[in-house]
């Protein structure tokens, strides 16, 4: 008790100080300075206090983090030049910054509390006795993660690179993806301890202001003690965090964010991850596949609906076969029937129980599978579906058509561009296999008409999550069940996009014209 | 922030979605085996005639919302008979309402236990459906609205599918002789749909949310004439498939669909009809349950009409289980009581307060 309370006690000083500190202005006095810091960083190896001579005659002190900095240029540009400089006017800040640090990002600071956010970002601060200013100098080094391939989004054609961990890598991938100077980027900084930056990115001429600010107020109201991932942001950020379905799209694809900044929604990049969110979407969004606007619109469109349809499929079927096989015998085909009725004989589970144990295996092996190592996982799902399924089905446990039930709302399911949409569909896959067990096709419907009912109430940053379904906007159907040519396209997503409604010049569809006509 | 925050409103073409889909809902079972007692081969004329209280009704509706704006039966009948004499009439209303609701989902039960799950308790039935409808109900008149143009077309499209897989079953004549006994029998045939079409008043309930200058005549005219046509194709198919016949079937559209078989595999699609009836239903008591809940909270001048819904709800529940104590009992009250039940509330009630409205001109108070 009394070591807890020393714990308690001794965490409240550790805040205080903080706090306390966070006001305090840099003293003109070097060693307070020192002394201030050195007690903030106590126990930290890695923070280093190096003291030299400006000119071999000025006080002067540099604090760092040792992995953080350019170790090379801070000795090169700063140390070397400041020791053998040998002027005596550089008592002034000012002039220092401007004669003897080449440096191209300097500035000067007042308080202790920026020297400490600098200091954790991995910029040196140089401070000087006598000055009440310290500098920062802009020699961080962070640790570059190497742009790779969106592992999670493939396509077909299409850019062939993703977003990786560092902010700064991704904020510039961005910026050669849209050069104009419209492209917004907003930096705030969340989490108490992990001062993760965050980026909120748009575009000036297109997206709505007021969704901007409203971001912005969300954003600032989070007060968490760290922020790990843009999931953490997005479940804080959400309209209705209790629904199974994501109000806010992620993704790993520099050109799917593009394309959504200039359709007039925002984007949000988070340090340390690679995954972006992007926001408001409806439940098309998550549908809509990268590939779609890089392939020919006949294809891309046809491969939406059969993206709809299997997804469709994925919810439904298996509810919709325990449905017919335990209450309505009579509407499946005589000859169906039989084969059905066949294999499904000797089983020992109803058709319910038998479903839903499959299910769950399926969903157990694809946990599996994405748990282990790399090189364990294939060999997991192989054993898992082809060994086990095979001597289950021999061995009389499971029925050959609840199998290939199975295994087709499986594959179907992995049609969904998005994942998140993906989770949802297999969690609500259960509700209405269960649904489909007691009330039949009736449960079904009940099921259908309750999942409605959630997303025509649902709303992803004020913009309902139907749109352009419901509320209807016919004109916009030609990016929701299908993907017109671009010479169709001319108008942006209007909840979205309607302060400037147009994206390209209109009657652009090519002329069947002749060479020399 | 957004443009559709904080306003609840519903667009006119959501309207008549929905009310065209409340309105046939219930009718497209009942409607042949209840029109051809009186109208014989005539049968697929009479919906034409029923439309004619339809459209009436719709008019009333419009013209009492357009006299006294923003405002809903409940409201304005305290204004035009009077406070007390106005809430008396009304309260009887919305037990009307309450009540014809509750028949509409005993109606459905019946049916569903009847030919699909006869097995299942009607308790688990009703209350699987009132469940959903309060949830939907809750959610407001904008996700109502919604949820009809998100249902609302894919229904019709399978509708049609269905209806013409019905075309190698025709025989085109039976329909002659026509006009056998004149037109005066298709004219009383049209009299229990009459019923039907008067439940359209309810989109007085409806009005106050509607967008600003929408053009809801004429989407009220176009919503009416498709209803009764679809009604009317209904019944012409019916007489072409199963001609004699169909007086003795209890629902003939349901007998229609079971008689589909296209090359021996395209068989049993009852279970479609199932479906898409289910969802036209489901609308249905939605809209019925708004209508009593929002009526409620305007009856007792409560600001919210979210709390009132689910204990509503629940007296639906019991409503549709006292209704009746058999199908046959149903059916004798569909095709006896049901047309002046409504036909009063509906139809002479909204015409008497339009009536004094114009003859004494009531003076609203702004505040």
């Amino acid at each position: 008790m009394g070591r807890r309370l020393r714990a308690n006690s001794h965490q409240k000083n550790n805040e205080n100080e903080l706090t306390e500190h966070s006001e305090k202005r840099i003293s003109n006095v070097l060693a307070e300075n020192i002394s201030t810091l050195k007690a903030l960083y106590s126990d930290c190896y890695d923070v280093v206090f190096r003291s030299f001579l400006i000119g071999e005659m000025l006080q002067a002190e540099l604090v760092f983090i040792d992995n953080m900095v350019d170790r090379e240029q801070l000795d090169t540009q700063v140390l070397d030049v400041l020791m053998t400089c040998k002027d005596s006017t550089l008592v002034n800040i000012q002039n220092i910054i401007n004669e003897s640090l080449p440096v191209a990002s300097v500035e000067p600071i007042e308080t202790i509390k920026q020297c400490v956010d600098d200091i954790s970002l991995g910029n040196p601060i140089l401070f000087i006795n006598g000055s009440q200013e310290a500098i920062r100098i802009g020699l961080n080094k962070l640790q570059n993660s190497q742009i790779t391939d969106p592992e999670n989004e493939p396509v077909i054609q299409g850019p062939k690179y993703g977003f990786n961990e560092s902010l700064q890598t991704n904020a510039s991938l961005l910026r050669q993806r849209i050069r104009a100077p419209e492209l917004k980027m907003v930096l705030l900084e969340t989490g108490r301890y992990t001062k993760t930056q965050v980026v909120v990115t748009y575009m000036a001429s297109v997206a709505d202001h007021a969704l901007v600010e409203e971001v912005m107020d969300r954003l600032k109201r989070i007060e968490m003690d760290g922020v790990l991932e843009s999931g953490y942001i997005a479940e804080m950020i959400e309209d209705s965090p209790l629904s199974p379905f994501p109000q806010i799209k992620s993704t790993e694809r520099v050109d799917v964010v593009a394309a959504n900044l200039l359709e007039g929604r925002l984007a949000i990049i988070v340090d340390g991850t690679p995954t972006v969110m992007i926001a408001p979407v409806s439940l098309i969004s998550f549908i809509q596949a990268a590939d779609d606007y890089y392939n020919r619109w006949l294809f891309g469109s046809s491969f939406r609906f059969l993206r709809i349809s299997s997804l469709f499929l994925s919810l439904v079927l298996p509810a919709l076969y325990v449905a017919l096989t335990t209450l309505h015998q009579e509407m499946i085909p005589s000859d169906l029937l039989v084969s059905i009725a066949s294999s499904h004989e000797l089983i020992p589970f109803p058709t319910l129980v038998e479903a839903v144990i499959m299910q769950l295996i399926f969903e157990i092996l694809r946990e599996a599978g994405l748990r282990l190592p790399r090189q364990v996982g294939s060999a997991v799902t192989i054993v898992g579906a082809l060994v086990v399924g095979e001597a289950a089905v021999t061995a009389g446990f499971v029925s050959t058509t609840m199998v290939i039930v199975t295994a087709i709302s499986g594959i179907t399911s992995f049609t969904a561009p998005a994942y998140s949409l993906e989770m949802a569909i297999r969690i609500l896959r259960f509700v209405l296999i269960l649904l489909g067990g007691f009330l039949g096709l009736l449960g079904v419907v009940f099921g259908l008409i309750g999942i409605a009912i959630h997303l025509s109430s649902l709303r992803s940053l004020g913009v309902p999550y139907l749109t352009p379904i419901a509320p209807a906007n016919l004109s916009e159907w030609k990016d929701a069940w299908i993907r017109s040519p671009w010479w169709k396209l001319n108008r942006r997503p209007r909840l979205t996009g309607r302060w400037n409604k147009y994206r390209q010049a209109k009657h652009q569809k090519p002329a069947n014209k002749k060479r020399g006509e | 922030m957004d443009i559709q925050r904080n306003v609840t409103q519903i667009s006119v073409f959501q309207i008549a979605l929905l009310l065209a889909m409340a309105m046939n809902s219930t009718a497209i079972l009942t409607a042949p085996a209840i029109t051809v007692q009186y109208a014989q081969r005539d049968l697929w004329l009479s919906p034409l005639f029923s439309s004619v209280s339809g459209i009436i009704v719709l008019f009333l509706a419009i013209h009492l919302n357009r006299r006294f704006p923003g405002m809903t039966v409940i409201q304005y009948s305290e204004y035009c008979i009077g406070k007390w004499p106005g809430k008396i009439i009304s309260g009887i209303f919305l037990l009307v309402v309450l009540h014809i609701g509750s028949i509409i989902v005993r109606e459905y039960a019946e049916f569903v236990k009847g030919m699909f799950l006869d097995e299942t308790p009607l308790l688990v039935i009703i209350c699987g459906m009132v469940i959903l409808s309060t949830y939907a109900t809750r959610s407001g008149i904008e996700v109502i609205g919604r949820l009809a143009q998100l249902f609302v077309p894919g229904v019709m499209l399978t509708w049609v599918i269905l209806l013409l897989l019905t075309i190698p079953d025709w025989d085109v004549m039976n329909i002659f002789p026509a006009f056998d006994g004149g037109i005066l029998p298709a004219i009383r045939g049209s009299i229990t749909p009459q019923g039907w079409f008067s439940e359209m008043f309810l989109l007085s309930f409806l009005l106050p949310h509607l967008k600003k200058n929408s053009p809801i005549k004429k989407w009220m005219i176009i919503m009416v004439v498709f209803a009764a046509i679809n009604l009317s194709i209904l019944n012409i198919i019916s007489l072409f498939v199963f001609g004699n016949l169909v007086p003795t079937l209890t629902y003939p559209v349901m007998s229609l669909i079971r008689y589909v078989n296209i090359a021996d595999f395209l068989q049993h699609i009852d279970a479609l009809l199932l479906i898409i009836w289910v969802i036209g239903v489901f609308l249905k008591i939605v809209l019925f349950q708004y209508c009593i809940a929002s009526g409620c909270a305007q009856w007792l001048n409560v600001e919210k009409f979210r709390p009132l819904v689910l204990p509503l709800g629940f007296l639906m529940v019991l409503f549709s289980l006292w209704s009746a104590s058999s199908m046959q009992d149903l059916s004798a009250y569909l095709k006896d009581t049901s047309f002046f039940y409504a036909m009063i509330f509906f139809l002479i009630y909204p015409l008497g307060l339009f009536l004094i409205a114009i003859v004494r001109k009531p003076k609203i108070r702004r505040d």
